[in-house]
């Protein structure tokens, strides 16, 4: 069960409003390797987890990814405010706009919507963290990105910390692989899989 | 086995009361000046405080905060909350 916390994890304060520069943040809202991806990804991996540092693992990182599609989120809303109509056309906001005005719809730059095939729930462990390896990485590559083509401080400063927690994720799912290797089979690591041929004496 | 049962019967109290909160705040959310509201929802909140008080004292972390200094991170534990069989 979860709670809201009506708190960021860490603070948004945007000045000046930038369509174009949103329209670029919005993909780690509801792009392929955006947060909304992320915490779905981890939550939904986790009930089959075989180990319970995994488990704990992809409980914790799944709920910040959540605090962290509000954080983007409060980016998106914080440089569409107050934008005049010509900002909009100008911006090339114009396209968004004309379906959702400024509502925050989770989608990818490139307009295609959210999508659940952008992620893997496989059932496999060392499969599962490889994936989310791979995913924090292609997260972290995104935000390395939108700092190439944003200039505006006050969201480079949150892009940052968000990047940075790309990197602790990694890590942590590093260590959870290293975890459960170390309960396999050194010679084969992929004699059985854990979340499904014995749930329950693998320790 | 009677801590087990102890620890179901709290827990059940526990989703009750959460429960109460959740379903009182929404109402709240579009009555907010309702004082009959407001009085059973501080009524169930003192409630669940010593209730959740009880529960991680004696059987483990409901959150992270409930962390009460053991020599082991006793939050990953099982079961966790899905896993409806003895761990």
């Amino acid at each position: 069960m979860w709670n809201y916390q009506k708190s960021l994890q860490y603070p948004v304060n945007i000045k000046n409003p930038n369509a174009a520069l949103a329209r670029v943040v919005i993909s780690q809202f509801g792009g392929p390797d955006g947060e909304l991806g992320a915490a779905n990804r981890y939550l939904a991996q986790r009930y089959t987890s075989p180990y319970p540092e995994v488990t704990g693992i992809l409980t914790d990182i799944g709920t910040e990814e959540l605090g962290h599609a509000e954080m983007v989120c409060a980016i998106v809303y914080q440089l569409t405010r107050d934008l005049s109509m010509d900002e909009i056309k100008k911006s090339g906001f114009d396209t968004y706009f004309v379906d959702h005005t400024t509502g925050l719809y989770p989608q990818a730059a490139s307009g295609v919507p959210f999508s659940a095939a952008a992620f893997q729930s496989k059932g496999d462990v060392i499969t599962d963290l490889h994936e989310d390896m791979a995913a924090e990485q292609k997260a972290r590559t995104t935000y390395d990105n939108i700092l190439r083509l944003a200039d505006d401080p006050d969201v480079r400063d949150v892009i940052k910390f968000l990047r940075q927690r790309e990197i602790v994720h990694y890590q942590r799912f590093g260590e959870a692989l290293r975890l459960s290797q170390d309960r396999l089979d050194a010679k084969n690591f992929y004699a059985f899989n854990p979340e499904f041929d014995t749930k329950r004496n693998c320790k | 086995m009677e801590n087990n049962m102890n620890a179901a019967a709290l827990m059940q109290k526990i989703m009750i009361c959460k429960f109460v909160l959740l379903e009182t705040g929404m109402f709240l959310d579009t009555h907010p000046a309702n004082q009959e509201a407001l009085a059973y929802f501080v009524k169930y909140r003192d409630l669940l405080e010593q209730l959740l008080k009880e529960y991680t004292t004696n059987y483990g972390p409901i959150t992270h905060a409930d962390f009460n200094g053991g020599p082991t991170w006793n939050w990953i534990d099982e079961p966790w909350p899905w896993q409806n069989r003895e761990a």
